[in-house]
């Protein structure tokens, strides 16, 4: 379990001054095996902030993450890594590399000094890419996939290095519409199955209404709102959070007003 | 082809190079003598005098090009940056200025280096390039702890060489003929120029550093996915960062003690080395940079001393207009995969 206690988000602006900007002050928040929470809000609304914090990609301005009644900065970076797997918005550019070899990066953690794969790991990699569905990208080289492709072999990554929380950055933002079908669903087997947490961003609301356990819902202005799917389609929480001058969300009618 | 086998041959051409680099020079010198010298059997101490020479230059130009490209190859990964290579840091500045200085302060005295035996005066040379680069090795090492942004390290390089070369400039200004045409030798880099009494010194330190930096392998490959999966997967990109500048610093300060600002070599040894073997996995990069860093310092080591040119053309000089061809041609070919 992830739990967030009292976690402000933001960023420092002058380290000397301690002045800062905060992003969102969050209530207590949890995140329980086997749950897939989507994090939802308008560009701009801190979505990866709150994702690069819980990862201690960067640290909060106030309050605790705790991972499993540890606190996050009291774990080394190894046990860290080994706790939250993460997928970042835009896949990394390298050359010269194949897919393979890219999902393979996620037995790190489990390495020794020089990095060498024993049996096992090549097992685990060759799983993860089984479960991801990308036998056929193995062998190519990473940089000639398209964007779509990377990020599944990233997420492949990401299944390999075999954590029991995942934390997703937009993750199907590049992937055509059948491949996020696929992914929902990969996702949803990932809880369900293997009993793992994820949370993930994503501006495609009707894929996180249709898919999460729970949503988190953030504005530009540090809003911050947790609730069921089935509560954000009868509230007004919608109209509040997306609506706009010129966008208006009706709620009877469950779309925007055009 | 093989990448193993690549590189076996590239021992092999390290080895003709390295006898070729023996034998051609502006003094002939026959097999028998050679081979008197090497069975410590007494031989014309004229000839015996040379060969010393020549093993000397071979050996250092082996450990030089293999420390350079090494280097480069730690600060391309590191800033993510392909032009990154030992002068962007602004290491071998600092070694400017720090024989430009001594350059200034003995030539206008009674202490004049061109009073000294050459030998003395080489190892003052030496001392002085290297404690220039410390100051700047120790600021950059402080200040990359300061700034989670790796470009802002590679542009705060920049500014040391702005900085350094500045001061270089005004020690000219005030300096006589003689230490200028001095100064503007080292510059022009030479890897006959290391004292055969600090030759074990120079190899072993720089054999050192170049095995410690084989610990870096690991997060290295894991930095290559980016700062941010590189921490997630557990690497620790601040002492990464640390240990890459340290390394790289260390070598780039040695080399250019006793060899002068060598160009070229660190920037492109690592881009032939990842076009020819075509990984980016840093176990076999660090080896072939090693293996192919020494074949073309060697390369150019052995044009420095062709017939003709008397024993006298400039390493920087060769280095440039052998390597970027060399480089130029390698981007250049469609290799087979491409090329489908």
């Amino acid at each position: 379990m992830i739990t967030l206690k009292g976690v402000s988000t933001g960023y420092k602006i002058n380290k000397s001054q301690k002045s800062c900007r905060i992003v969102h002050s969050l209530p207590d928040l949890k995140i329980n095996a086997g749950e897939m929470i989507c994090l939802i809000g308008m560009n701009g609304s801190g979505k990866s902030t709150l994702i690069r914090t819980i990862c201690r990609l960067q640290t909060p301005l106030n309050g605790s993450v705790y991972i499993d009644d540890a606190n996050v900065n009291s774990l080394s970076d190894k046990a860290l890594s080994k706790k939250i797997g993460v997928v970042l918005s835009t896949p990394p550019d390298i050359d010269n590399i194949t897919a393979n070899d890219v999902v393979a990066m996620g037995r790190y953690p489990y390495t020794g000094i020089f990095g060498k794969l024993n049996e096992i790991d090549y097992n685990i990699v060759t799983a993860s890419i089984h479960d991801i569905g990308i036998e056929k990208l193995s062998d190519k080289l990473f940089s000639e996939l398209s964007d779509g492709e990377k990020q599944k072999v990233m997420i492949a990554k990401t299944l390999c290095q075999q954590t029991p929380y995942i934390m997703m950055d937009e993750p199907m933002a590049f992937l055509d519409y059948s491949s996020r079908i696929e992914m929902s669903k990969l996702l949803q087997m990932l809880t369900s199955k293997m009993n793992k947490a994820v949370l993930l961003s994503t501006h495609n609301l009707e894929l996180a209404i249709e898919m999460a356990d729970k949503l988190w819902v953030m504005n530009t202005s540090g809003g911050f709102v947790e609730c069921t799917p089935g509560k954000l389609l009868t509230s007004s929480l919608l109209a509040d959070y997306f609506g706009s001058d010129t966008a208006n969300w009706l709620t009877q009618h469950f779309r925007f007003e055009k | 082809m093989k990448n193993s086998l690549k590189l076996i041959i590239a021992v092999a051409l390290i080895a003709g190079l390295v006898f070729l680099n023996l034998c051609v020079g502006s003094a002939n010198i026959n097999f028998e003598e050679f081979w008197n010298y090497f069975i410590g059997k007494s031989c014309d101490s004229t000839n015996s005098f040379i060969i010393g020479y020549r093993i000397n230059s071979s050996l250092t130009a082996v450990f030089a090009g293999a420390g350079l490209a090494v280097a480069g190859l730690l600060l391309q990964t590191l800033f993510n940056n392909p032009l990154a290579d030992p002068s962007v840091l602004g290491i071998s500045s600092g070694a400017s200025v720090g024989v430009a200085c001594c350059l200034l302060i003995f030539g206008s005295s009674q202490l004049s280096v061109l009073h000294f035996t050459p030998i003395s005066r080489q190892m003052v040379v030496s001392a002085a390039s290297f404690i220039g680069t410390i100051p700047v090795l120790l600021l950059l090492l402080l200040l990359s702890k300061r700034t989670n942004n790796k470009l802002v390290i590679l542009i705060t390089g920049l500014m040391f060489s702005f900085i350094n070369s500045s001061i270089v400039t005004i020690v000219e200004f005030f300096s006589m003929k003689e230490s200028l045409y001095s100064y503007v030798m080292w510059g022009m880099g030479s890897f006959s120029n290391v004292p055969s009494e600090m030759m074990t010194v120079f190899i072993v330190s720089i054999a050192v550093v170049l095995t410690m930096s084989f610990f870096l392998i690991k997060p290295l490959n894991a930095v290559l996915l980016g700062d941010n999966y590189a921490a997630n997967l557990g690497v620790n990109v601040k002492r990464l960062r640390f240990f890459c500048i340290l390394f790289s610093g260390v070598i780039i300060a040695l080399i250019t003690a006793y060899c002068g600002p060598i160009g070229f070599i660190g920037l492109a040894v690592p881009h032939i080395v990842r076009m020819l073997l075509k990984t980016s996995d840093h176990a076999m990069l660090l080896v072939a940079c090693i293996i192919f860093g020494a074949a073309l310092s060697l390369l150019c080591l052995l044009i420095t001393r062709l017939p003709g040119f008397d024993g006298a053309l400039p390493v920087n000089v060769v280095t440039a207009i052998i390597g970027a061809p060399i480089l130029i041609k390698i981007l250049f070919t469609p290799s087979i995969k491409n090329a489908k």
